[in-house]
């Protein structure tokens, strides 16, 4: 077999092999390094000089949203000075990311990339954007306050956002005329409704808390105008505990206590079903949701229905925000302007838009989206309500204080791990969340950026 | 001496029940392959609702304009090319091993071995930089050319060769004046191919399931493997297709079972176990 | 010559690879403030290796790899012993059907067949739970106490059917003239199979053992996939998903790679031990 007689000869030598091919790979390496160096600051200077040595600009652009593609086609269409070639890659945490670093790191990234709101801070401190913040002026205009500041840092921009996630309630009509219940205005509401439900049918949860969807969480607590990270000076901080965080995680635990709601895991084919059955009563959820609702829960139509999310007194109207993304420049783009004048293009021109409501379901950043004739239709699944009126309401409303950190996929992941467990009965969701605010902290610092509490 | 009915019968219970646990998951995927969407989560698992097989193989192949079928030539196209050139070099370098001393040979073979152990999430990213910059990112090279190596058939082939091919045989060869190369084709590679069909069949199903690398080295929807294209559609959040996935996971792995299952007379595990009794 | 094309591409795909791995397991990216600036690859002696001995998770991955190996690989390979035997007696009928059934799952991506099983274990939907509640018995395959076993589950059967084919042929090489002869001498089947039979696989026993070990160490796709389906397997659950989740997911290459260095020796020591125990159990009965 694998040398019986000369084991212990052969482990010595795969050390010393390995540390043989190690010395020869840190020659490779040190010399591929001093390559990047050089290929990045010519990247810069071509870039500064304008571009474009030829009359077409070429321009690369991955994402994952559906209708992308079609929306980069009649780009091209109309602009014979740039050409766009869109590639679709896998979803960002499903291993676009992953790729898109990886591209950059190589020297071969595209010009152009989708990014999640969330993953841009992450981004950024692996030297994988490109600071637009001069092209990208003249465009800021045309934008909610709210998602433009999404797409940078510390006053610098590093892309142009696409579409943002305005939070509302979805409820069951049936189960809500059984009851004889109408949409609650405010939380305190919601509360009561949940009780009478579960005192009614205990099989029936009246909302499902996503516990292990830590965007999910991140919504509840944007809803009170706070923010988990923020920027002062040079140091990031990081605040998951504040006052409105610590607020909203209170309330639903107090609905997990009373087991009015339920905590299973968020979007596998379990949690729909019961969408389906009518055994979840009400989900607070983003406009996306939508469309997520009626693919999974097929069976339901007509049976869901929208409603204004609630707030915490009668006289305030802020609501949240879920999800959303933009499409940022990453490093190494050799035309930095003719990048930010396409992605400008497709998230303002009113066909683009059209498409990108149609195809992809999108709810559009730009402030002049709210007015396009797709949002002004009803939708059959929704038993012909027009919904859009009230995601348009809640977009106006969104907080604008929201930031996000350098470490998302790390808080994601952690929070995913500890809120999952808190909410499935393993102890306080604010505990979870002080718990990954420590963990945050570290990992910040584990990069090597200053990070603080508060 | 004839074993008894009753031990007969106990026996085959046994086994019969071991099937169905072996079977069981297989079962509910040739099931749920001809479930609608909303069957598939409204219907017992075990058992069959409406026949929407044919549909959903339908729109299984015609979706994305046929993508598919694209993507399992694709598949096809690296196990096989990829399992077929890894299975060459290997009876080449087990062949070398066995049967010409040379100094360090040993330590040659310690290193080929030290490989199994390296987890392999590990190589993808140095192996994605070295490949772009022989520019070789999202062509099909950037995944058969990883998958023409193949250290355990290098480990199989070796053992196999020291054990069945006689040195006598190359001797006598090489007097009649036969060159190394006609030796090693004519009698190494003849006397060692029922341990080849073994790597080539460990080789396929590797590249098969390969998922990492193809996810970072192709950009190219027409060059991507179909495991690649399933977890695609699997994860758009936008346009859930389970009942494609299930179809198309269906569809994915006969190819790979009917392999096994034509070749299985060929399939020499014993080799893995290392006792060679050519 | 028969080995300059293998050890071409062996040395580029995997030598220079794993050489890159330890060599940026040694550095790390240096960032300041805010991270404005792109970062720098710095020196870092053995700071990502402190790091990963320091990680609780790592080590409550390792424990929790270890204790599924500890049951998962001898129950599995207890189980393809008994099939290989059951096979090989001359009481089985059908054996190339069966021999076919149990291999099969060999042949079904690791991915697919976590996924399979995945939709027999979903609390609502899945046959299996509703069959069980029908008789009495609520379960919860994805609970905390029960989703290592439900992973072990999954590696069993995807690797039972590979293992009993392998002791099988081991069995179907010895000379059946031996057996022939231990009947005549009045052994019966029970004393055939522990006293003859099993002595003599037991080097395929070994070998099949070392490779389980080694594939307990890098349990990844199984936990990986069923994640999303239950709160209870963290991102580092494994050893390998914490390397992974270091390495591509916080985008801490270094880390990853020194965490994975750690995790290949480790594996490395390991393999040998069991290969040295299991030869001095067998030791005059085969060489090794």
């Amino acid at each position: 077999m694998w040398g019986t007689t000369r084991r212990g000869r052969a482990a010595r030598r795969v050390a010393a092999a390995i540390s043989v091919a190690a010395l020869a790979a840190l020659a490779a390496c040190s010399s591929d390094d001093s390559n990047d160096a050089k290929s990045g600051s010519a990247a810069s200077q071509s870039s500064g000089a304008g571009g474009g040595k030829g009359d077409t600009a070429q321009l690369e652009f991955w994402g994952w949203a559906p209708g992308y593609d079609k929306v980069v086609e009649a780009f091209n269409a109309s602009h014979p000075d740039v050409h766009v070639t869109f590639n679709k890659i896998d979803p960002g945490s499903k291993g676009g990311y992953a790729k898109m670093l990886a591209a950059v790191k190589a020297g071969n990234a595209p010009c152009l990339g989708q990014v999640g709101y969330e993953t841009l801070p992450s981004f950024l401190v692996e030297g994988a954007l490109a600071d637009v913040t001069k092209e990208a002026a003249a465009a800021k205009a045309k934008y909610a306050p709210g998602a433009w500041s999404q797409m940078g840092v510390a006053g610098h921009t590093y892309g142009i956002p696409v579409d943002t996630g305005p939070v509302a309630l979805f409820y069951r009509t049936d189960v809500f005329q059984k009851y004889n219940l109408t949409p609650p205005k405010t939380w305190d509401e919601f509360a009561q409704q949940a009780d009478k439900v579960k005192a009614g049918d205990p099989a029936v949860a009246y909302s499902a808390v996503g516990g292990n969807d830590p965007w999910w969480l991140a919504g509840m607590a944007w809803q009170n105008g706070g923010s988990w990270f923020g920027t002062s000076g040079d140091t990031w901080k990081v605040s998951m505990t504040e006052p409105g965080t610590q607020k909203a995680m209170q309330y639903w635990q107090g609905l997990l206590d009373k087991k009015v709601v339920a905590a299973d895991p968020t979007s596998t084919p379990d949690w729909y079903k019961r969408m389906q059955d009518g055994t979840f009563a009400t989900y607070v959820g983003p406009v996306w949701f939508s469309a997520l609702l009626e693919e999974n829960a097929k069976g339901a139509a007509g049976k869901w229905a929208v409603a204004p999310m609630p707030t915490w007194d009668a006289s305030s109207k802020a609501t949240s925000n879920i999800g959303g993304s933009g499409t940022a420049v990453l490093k190494g783009c050799k035309n930095t302007q003719a990048a930010v004048t396409f992605a400008d293009w497709m998230s303002s021109d009113p066909a683009s838009l059209a498409t990108l409501v149609k195809e992809t379901g999108i709810y559009p950043a730009a402030a002049a989206g709210a007015d396009l004739d797709a949002l002004k239709q009803p939708s059959a699944y929704f038993n012909n309500q027009k919904i859009y009126d009230v995601f348009k309401e809640s977009a106006a409303n969104i907080p604008d204080k929201w930031q996000w950190g350098p470490t998302m996929t790390q808080v994601s992941s952690d929070l995913t791990d500890l809120a999952g467990k808190a909410a499935s009965g393993g102890g306080p969701l604010t505990g979870a969340l002080s718990e990954t605010q420590a963990k945050t902290l570290k990992a910040i610092q584990d990069k090597g950026l200053k990070a603080a509490a508060g | 001496m004839k074993p008894s009915v009753r031990s007969q019968v106990l026996t085959t219970a046994f086994l019969f029940l071991m099937a169905t646990y072996f079977l069981m998951p297989a079962w509910w995927l040739l099931v749920a392959s001809t479930k609608s969407s909303s069957d598939l989560f409204g219907s017992h698992g075990f058992w069959f609702a409406d026949m929407n097989l044919g549909s959903n193989l339908h729109q299984l192949f015609t979706t994305d304009d046929g993508v598919f079928g694209r993507w399992m030539a694709n598949s096809v196209l690296y196990a096989v090319g990829g399992g077929a050139v890894a299975t060459l070099l290997a009876a080449m370098a087990g062949y070398a091993l066995a049967k010409y001393p040379f100094r360090g040979r040993g330590f040659v073979f310690s290193i080929i071995l030290g490989a199994v152990l390296i987890p392999a999430p590990m190589l993808a990213l140095p192996i994605y930089l070295m490949l772009s910059k022989a520019h070789l990112i999202d062509t099909v090279w950037a995944v058969l050319l990883p998958s023409a190596v193949s250290p355990f058939g290098v480990f199989l082939a070796k053992t196999y060769a020291e054990a069945a091919v006689p040195d006598e045989l190359l001797e006598a060869a090489r007097l009649d004046g036969a060159s190394e190369f006609r030796i090693f084709r004519t009698i190494g590679l003849r006397i060692m191919s029922p341990a080849l069909v073994t790597v080539f069949l460990f080789q396929l199903v590797a590249v098969w399931n390969n998922f990492f690398l193809p996810l970072i080295t192709l950009n190219d929807q027409d060059l991507w493997p179909v495991t690649l294209g399933l977890n695609a559609w699997n994860s758009d959040p936008n346009q859930p297709r389970a009942n494609l996935v299930v179809a198309g996971a269906l569809v994915s792995v006969l190819p790979l079972v009917l392999a096994f299952l034509s070749l299985q007379r060929f399939w020499r595990s014993d080799l893995i176990a290392g006792g060679v009794k050519a | 010559m028969f080995l300059a094309p293998f050890g071409a591409l062996f040395v580029a795909m995997y030598a220079v690879p794993v050489g890159y791995a330890v060599v940026e397991s040694l550095h790390k990216m240096k960032r300041s403030g805010l991270g404005l600036t792109p970062p720098e690859r710095v020196w870092a002696g053995f700071d990502n290796y402190r790091r990963a001995l320091d990680d609780d998770a790592l080590w409550s991955g390792v424990g929790r790899v270890l204790l599924f190996g500890i049951v998962q690989v001898p129950v599995m390979l207890g189980l393809a012993l008994v099939l290989a035997l059951v096979l090989d007696s001359q009481s089985a009928r059908l054996k190339g059907l069966f021999r076919a059934a149990y291999f099969l799952p060999y042949a079904i991506p690791g991915v697919v067949a976590t996924i399979l099983w995945a939709f027999l274990y979903m609390p609502r939907s899945s046959p299996v739970v509703s069959m069980l509640d029908g008789l009495g018995l609520p379960s919860d395959f994805l609970g905390e106490d029960a989703v290592l076993w439900s992973i072990a589950n999954v590696v069993t059967w995807a690797w039972t059917g590979y293992n009993t084919l392998v002791i099988y042929s081991a069995l179907q090489a010895v000379p059946r003239e031996l057996f022939e002869a231990a009947a005549l001498d009045g052994c019966g089947p029970w004393r055939i199979a522990w006293r003859i039979k099993v002595p003599l696989v037991a080097p395929a026993i070994a070998l099949t053992t070392v490779f389980s070990v080694i594939g307990t160490l890098q349990l990844y796709t199984e936990p990986r996939v069923l994640r999303p389906l239950t709160s209870t397997i963290s991102a580092d659950y494994t050893p390998i998903m914490s390397a992974y989740h270091q390495a591509v997911e916080n985008n801490d290459y270094g880390q990853g790679a020194a965490v994975s260095v750690l995790l290949a020796l480790g594996t490395c020591v390991l393999s040998f031990a069991v290969l040295k125990i299991s030869a001095r159990l067998t030791k005059g009965r085969a060489s090794l």
